[in-house]
């Protein structure tokens, strides 16, 4: 499964976006390697409307599980339950998608202790 | 101590963070906090011109705290207008919806589709989250 954070540039070290349709790109990584990054351009932060829609359509043509934002609309949220994404928003302003990233990496560290 | 506040349903959060004043003279602007129930009766009350006991059916409270919320939201906007303040909108004691989680780990809120099975927070693992409509018992 893969997962998308919304973020402002396109290196691990920018700014985490608290917008999700009118995000400028998306960093795409992989569940079961959290070091394989990729980023997306999203094509439609400037669009004047459907950017949550369009964006949740690019979304699912990249087949990924869950979304980490800031905040959703409820159109792009209609979209996304419907096809069992799951959406996660978190309100930590000023933090960059390294940090993000680094959060879900000591979640493997912790439910890996917890198998063994 | 005062009994636990019941949570207020809203359909939609704010589409905006704020709103800031223009033109004015002041260095330094300070700013007010509208929660989202007070945008909420406000919008219920005065742009949907809903009746109070309508509008606080919807929002699963009682008509008097309702009135109450939707007093308070009308004084903080004159107080921003007259004193020239920035209104900000914060959380306060709100359910979006029902299919929201809120992790009391990490204050993460999330979804959780179908297809997945085990419930745990998607950002902490924790499993010490509740639903939002859950909040009040």
């Amino acid at each position: 499964m893969k997962t998308i954070i919304t973020s402002t540039g396109n290196d691990t070290k920018s700014q985490f976006d608290l917008r999700f349709g009118r995000a400028p790109y998306f960093c795409l990584i992989d569940d079961n390697n959290l070091d394989e990054i990729e980023f997306h351009n999203n094509y439609f932060p400037y669009s004047n409307n459907k950017a949550g829609v369009s964006a949740a359509e690019k979304a699912l043509n990249l087949k990924v599980g869950k979304i980490i934002s800031g905040e959703f609309g409820h159109q792009a949220k209609e979209v996304l339950d419907n096809n069992n994404v799951q959406i996660v928003m978190i309100n930590n302003e000023n933090c960059t998608v390294a940090e993000i990233i680094d959060r879900l990496k000591n979640n493997e560290n912790l439910s890996k202790l917890i198998s063994n | 101590m005062p009994p636990k506040k019941k949570l207020r349903k809203i359909v939609a959060p704010p589409d905006f963070k704020g709103f800031k004043p223009y033109g004015t003279t002041k260095e330094s602007i300070d700013s007010i906090d509208l929660f989202y129930e007070e945008y909420e009766a406000i919008k219920l009350a005065d742009y949907k011109l809903m009746t109070h006991l309508e509008a606080s059916k919807l929002m699963g409270i009682s008509r008097a705290t309702f009135a109450r919320i939707y007093e308070t939201g009308r004084r903080k906007i004159a107080k921003a207008l007259v004193e020239t303040l920035q209104i900000k909108t914060v959380f306060g004691n709100v359910a979006l919806d029902k299919s929201w989680y809120l992790c009391n780990n990490c204050e993460a809120k999330f979804t959780i589709p179908k297809t997945i099975n085990n419930h745990i927070c998607p950002m902490c693992t924790s499993t010490n989250f509740e639903t939002t409509t859950n909040l009040n018992s």
